[in-house]
């Protein structure tokens, strides 16, 4: 492989990962427990900031990335893997708040317009208030994890930073698998599905819609975190509203409620057309082929939503197994009998 | 029209509500003594629904008292009603659509180890063993109410009727102390009814107790040892349906015209 061809293909699977672990995150949220988060991307900017802010260290004078050329409101060098570990808390805390403004008052199109609102407010302050995190310019020089103590060439380091975040899908997959596939995953379906029965049968819908709410932010900060650890730049531009609905998109198509389902939703949306836009003849003024990709987004989800609306590979029907032999282990618990040891 | 006892499972007290200045229901007070079914009647627009609402906590009373055991639960929120064991049922079938039967009945469990983060996270070790008894009661349940070739189809693909069941299975999969019954056998096909009829007596003489809003008469004669006439939100008789049905104050609110 030439070294054009060795970062093609290691950007592109990086952010394939990236995008699972966001999709695996927003898949939580709108796919099995039913919230419209129209305001996903925040919580994804968030870790990334977080990241950023946890790397670059302090702001001013005498350092060497914060001085002169860019201002943040504060800044610290942690060292690996703590940026990341603060960038998921960030995602979470984020979903904590607004959560706690949005989900128990507003629900269907009300609750995507508040939460739309809320990703344009969040765009703004952060574009105009430029000590904060330096307005529209945005950070950059984020310094990458390890970089300094590994030594790698700059391709050898692309195929690290791909098993790094190789295994932080790894995790992100298992964590989320362990909950869609658990009782507490059939609960928050029946929150989806329901949210008077489910109460009507003793389910907290208030606690569990922001249990998920807050897992699915903090995969989304983890996620922006890895997309910044490896461009080493963020700004507003980085996250329009705009880019909730790629994700949204990769959910729909790829089959809502389902991770398998996103996964492959990841790989057809962003990747594959999100790619091929590129190879597209130049047509028209410039500029057109990147709006191509949003009009390419657009019409995959009205026809996913018209001709096929649970997905390339939807949420399976869950089936119970039979006892083969009658009765076969003397279970210490019983549905009587309270929680197993 | 007094209710004449406090000792009930469930104590109903001068119960108000108002909607913006309508008056739904209007000091409304009635007892279900435990073991038998209270049958809810009266016509259109009395009150009814809203009685059941307040109780199951959907719709919070404007004043007045509902004690279950003696313990007051009127203001809480529905979920913590539910895990009280006073399990309800609607007035429009609320299955989880796109859940199959078998998910619908084992999601009505109560206390599910497996629906805790933690355990969850555990894994089936952890929750395993309680599901695979769930899974066994409620094959029982789906035997009992011949459902058993309904159990892997999704809830929302049910004929109304089948819905109905569905719900009340499910609702006896969260262990009730007591059910609340909104209209049970509303969009049931007749065949279906009879059915209906005969497991829910059947509960009754298992010791369940329960409260039905209910049209259909000869049914509550036949379950219910206690009926509650309401008419404007208020009651206007209550006691066996024979005796009630003679006062002049329900035939004319409710038998005539």
């Amino acid at each position: 492989m030439t070294n054009a061809q060795q970062f093609y293909v290691t950007l592109l699977l990086i952010y394939l990962g990236v995008d699972i672990i966001a999709a695996l995150g927003l898949n939580l949220q709108f796919g099995v427990a039913g919230i419209m988060n129209f305001a996903f991307i925040i919580f994804q900017s968030a870790g990334a900031y977080a990241y950023a802010l946890c790397t670059l260290g302090p702001p001013g004078p005498g350092n060497l990335l914060g001085a002169g050329f860019q201002t943040y409101f504060w800044g610290t060098s942690l060292p690996f893997p703590m940026p990341f570990l603060v960038a998921i808390a960030a995602g979470a805390l984020l979903s904590l708040v607004v959560g706690a403004v949005i989900l128990p008052r507003l629900r269907g199109d009300y609750q995507a317009m508040a939460f739309l609102v809320v990703s344009l407010i969040a765009t703004g302050v952060a574009t105009n208030q430029i000590g904060l995190l330096n307005g529209a310019n945005g950070l950059s020089l984020v310094p990458k994890p390890l970089n300094d103590q590994l030594q790698l060439s700059f391709f050898d380091y692309g195929w690290f930073y791909l098993g790094l975040t190789a295994v932080f899908c790894l995790i992100a997959w298992w964590f989320v698998h362990r909950i869609t596939s658990s009782p507490l995953g059939r609960a928050l379906r029946t929150v989806r599905e329901n949210e008077q029965a489910a109460s009507a049968l003793g389910k907290d819908v208030r606690r569990l819609r922001m249990l998920a709410f807050v897992i699915g932010g903090g995969l989304a900060g983890l996620s922006g975190a890895l997309l910044v650890g490896f461009i080493s730049a963020w700004a507003p531009g980085s996250w329009t509203y705009a880019e909730t609905f790629v994700y949204v998109t990769a959910v729909i198509v790829g089959g809502f409620g389902s991770n398998l389902g996103v996964i492959i939703g990841v790989l057809l949306v962003p990747i594959v057309f999100g790619e091929l836009t590129r190879f597209l003849p130049d047509v028209g003024q410039s500029g057109w082929i990147d709006a191509g990709q949003f009009i390419v987004y657009g019409v995959l989800t009205l026809a996913f939503l018209w001709f096929r609306p649970r997905g390339v590979f939807p949420e399976r029907r869950v089936l119970y197994a039979r006892p083969m032999i009658a009765k076969s282990t003397p279970a210490s618990a019983s549905p009587e009998g309270g929680a197993p040891p | 029209m007094e209710s004449g006892s406090s000792n009930g499972l469930l104590v109903v007290q001068n119960l108000h509500r108002e909607f913006g200045g309508v008056v739904a229901v209007d000091g409304v007070s009635f007892s279900v003594p435990a073991g038998t079914i209270v049958g809810l009647i009266g016509p259109n627009g009395a009150g009814k629904s809203t009685v059941i609402g307040m109780i199951g906590g959907a719709i919070q009373p404007t004043s007045g008292s509902i004690r279950l055991e003696g313990k007051e639960i009127s203001g809480l929120p529905p979920y913590s009603i539910a895990r009280q064991g006073l399990i309800r049922t609607f007035q429009l079938s609320a299955e989880f659509p796109r859940l199959t039967v078998m998910q619908n009945l084992l999601a009505a469990a109560p206390d599910h180890p497996g629906e805790t983060l933690l355990g969850a996270l555990v894994g089936k070790r952890w929750w395993g063993a309680y599901e695979t008894r769930l899974v066994e009661q409620a094959r029982g349940l789906l035997e009992r109410f011949r459902m058993s070739g309904k159990e892997n189809d999704y809830a929302g693909d049910l004929s109304g009727g089948q819905r109905r069941l569905l719900e009340v299975m499910r609702a006896l999969m969260a262990k009730p102390r007591m059910l609340l019954l909104d209209e049970p056998t509303a969009g049931v096909h007749p065949s279906m009814i009879g059915e209906l009829e005969s497991q829910l007596a059947t509960l009754r003489d298992e010791g369940l107790t329960m409260v039905m809003v209910e049209h259909e008469l000869g049914i509550v004669e036949r379950l219910c040892k206690v009926v509650v006439v309401m008419s404007h939100g208020k009651v206007i008789a209550q006691g066996p349906l024979a005796a009630v049905r003679a006062e002049a104050v329900v035939r004319e609110a409710y038998f005539a015209g």
